[in-house]
């Protein structure tokens, strides 16, 4: 399986567990030339970006380890663009993460700022 | 060109309002000013901005004040946060904004009740939170106290642990909280929380229990009344003395013959000691402050200072005692800086961001030996020290600052025979002295109708309460030109001499008062 189809699995199946949690999503793989948001949801007043990630084994540390600063940076722009190009500025708003591992799924919201 | 206004009307979509005011304060110097702490809570990216010239401390209570409000079982809200502490010209430290930030963003959130809300803008609230959010007790709480009463702030919040020193200011309600929860909860009239009283008759008891007596003391008799006359007008003494003859010991004992301080005077001094976060049993301090530095005291620790000015040991010695032991061993710039505060019985400490005047009204005890040796004029050991040695260390203390000094005697040595022998007669207690200490406080009440003592007389005082008569005037003349006293070494003998006149119940001082204040000039004849 190639790295992009394994990427789409672990994002679908991230969808339906959003779904379950109560999301309603909205985008999918929203691009700019900052970066890709791979779900943009509404959970209750909130938008939230939310970033899935997937690791097969815990070898390499868990997959949510792998969001770091300047992964964090990258989104950040890229919801800007996302904000103004949909008009919600005056709307609640955060960055969730989605971690898909081989044995769990978490969910992290407003996991960072 | 486009203009945006912002409308304070809260949009449908957002039922509650999203602003918040809490009172609160804060102490710069020794006193207390109104802050009030705004938290508005906007849409848009999760985000806590502290602004109103926060310090590092103040900075930092927005990790504590998220913590606690978790574990207190609210939700922090996920919204740009901003809070204000107005007004935003004066620098804020310290964590005492914790609890009124936490209040004010669960307020802003809408966790408090519609009432709630009304009964807070008569109600301030201060406090550090723990992560847990407990409340830990914090410093200065009684010049915010005395400042919330005059704004006409109806009640405090507070931690529980400083009720005690809030209580004390009449005209305000005092509630004492455990964590944030129960602030909360309080808040909402669904906890009550019993008002702090302040019992003043609690107090009473504690003026009389001190640890030493002059009892203790043998023999010098002759610095026991040095030391009483010295304490009945407020004057400033310097013991010099042998090693061993016991200056410490006496000036130990200072403190148990000093009159009680009046309930004005206990504020005043309970201020100082708040603001320095010095514990304070009882919410006030009742005894009065004896307070001796070592020696290698730096010049900013004893008159005050640090980037926000904080009281030094000249000012929480105030109204009380400072006892500097050993004082030739005190740094010369140290001891320079003293001028001040025994003049004009305050300090101020000038930085570059703000100046503060603190409090200094002091007596100040002070004790050396005679030598570096500390054997010169002992009746049976010999000196080894040269005459320039013992010029030179007799002159670490200046001119100035001993011409400050009312009062000097000579401690001597006892003799083997003194040491050994068993007293038929013992030394006097302190309260019989005390006694008669307060008997002369109170002709000097009656005199200037205020907190003064013969000791802190202005020239037109003096002119007015020190008379002599003409038998009087000729001996002090003659001292003058033996002794060859300052203008300002005059002004300190009528005043000694007014102190002593004082203690035996005379309205006029007559020479045998006058010759007894002389006698207590002895460094004077030392020096020059």
């Amino acid at each position: 399986m190639k790295p992009r189809e394994r990427g789409d699995l672990a994002e679908k199946f991230a969808i339906e567990f959003l779904k379950k949690s109560g999301y309603k999503i909205i985008e999918r793989n929203f691009n700019t030339k900052f970066g890709e948001i791979d779900i943009v949801a509404v959970d209750g007043k909130t938008h939230a970006f939310i970033e899935v990630k997937y690791r097969k084994c815990a070898n390499h540390g868990s997959p949510y380890e792998s969001v770091n600063r300047k992964k964090m940076e990258r989104l950040k722009k890229a919801a800007w663009c996302y904000i103004q190009k949909n008009g919600l500025s005056d709307t609640d708003l955060r960055f969730d993460i989605v971690s898909i591992s081989a044995d769990k799924v978490e969910l992290f919201k407003n996991a960072f700022v | 060109m486009e203009i945006f206004i912002q409308s304070p009307i809260p949009s449908p979509l957002f039922s509650n309002y999203m602003l918040s005011k809490i009172l609160s304060g804060a102490v710069e110097g020794i006193d207390g000013y109104i802050v009030t702490v705004e938290v508005d809570l906007a849409s848009g990216f999760p985000s806590f901005t502290t602004v109103g010239l926060p310090d590092a401390a103040v900075k930092e209570s927005k990790e504590r004040v998220a913590a606690a409000i978790r574990n207190s079982g609210f939700d922090f809200p996920i919204k740009r946060t901003t809070v204000n502490l107005a007004p935003a010209s004066i620098k804020k430290e310290g964590p005492s904004f914790d609890l009124p930030i936490a209040v004010g963003i669960l307020s802003a959130a809408g966790s408090l009740k519609q009432n709630a809300q009304e009964r807070l803008k008569k109600i301030a609230i201060i406090g550090e939170l723990a992560l847990d959010g407990t409340l830990r007790p914090i410093k200065g709480i009684l010049p915010i106290a005395i400042e919330l009463k005059s704004m006409e702030i109806e009640a405090v919040i507070l931690p529980s642990h400083n009720t005690a020193e809030a209580a004390v200011i009449e005209g305000i309600n005092v509630y004492g909280a455990k964590n944030l929860k129960e602030t909360i909860s309080f808040l909402n009239d669904e906890l009550e929380i019993p008002k702090t009283n302040f019992d003043k008759n609690s107090l009473i008891n504690e003026f009389m229990e001190f640890e030493f007596d002059f009892a203790d003391v043998k023999t010098q008799n002759f610095a026991k009344r040095a030391i009483e006359v010295a304490v009945s007008g407020g004057h400033n003494i310097i013991m010099i003395g042998p090693p061993g003859s016991g200056k410490t010991m006496l000036s130990r004992r200072i403190i148990s013959i000093l009159p009680p301080l009046s309930f004005d005077e206990s504020i005043e001094v309970t201020k100082i000691h708040s603001v320095s976060g010095s514990p304070v049993k009882h919410g006030l301090v009742t005894k009065r402050p004896f307070r001796s530095p070592h020696h290698t005291i730096s010049d900013v620790a004893l008159i005050g200072g640090g980037q926000y000015p904080k009281p030094g040991e000249v000012s929480l010695a105030h109204r009380g005692v400072l006892f500097l032991d050993e004082l030739p061993e005190f740094e010369r710039n140290v001891l320079e800086v003293l001028r001040q505060p025994l003049e004009d019985k305050l300090v101020t400490v000038s930085r570059a961001k703000n100046s503060i005047t603190f409090p200094a009204s002091f007596m100040f005890v002070a004790a050396m030996n005679p030598c570096p040796c500390g054997n010169y004029g002992h009746p049976e050991k010999s000196c080894t020290c040269t005459p320039y040695q013992i010029q030179k260390y007799i002159s670490k203390i200046s001119g100035p600052l001993l011409d400050r000094i009312d009062i000097h005697i000579e401690v001597p040595a006892l003799k083997s025979s003194e040491i050994i022998s068993r007293e038929e007669r013992p030394s006097e207690p302190s309260k019989d002295v005390k006694k008669r200490i307060e008997k002369a406080r109170d002709i000097q009440k009656e005199r200037f109708k205020d907190a003064n003592t013969n000791a802190t007389m202005n020239p037109k005082m003096l002119k007015k309460h020190c008379k002599l008569n003409d038998s009087c005037e000729s001996l002090l003349k003659n001292a003058i030109e033996k002794l060859g006293l300052s203008a300002r070494g005059y002004d300190k003998v009528l005043k000694v001499s007014r102190t002593i006149a004082d203690l035996a119940g005379s309205d006029e001082i007559n020479t045998r008062h006058l010759a007894e204040a002389i006698g207590y000039r002895s460094l004077d004849k030392f020096t020059v």
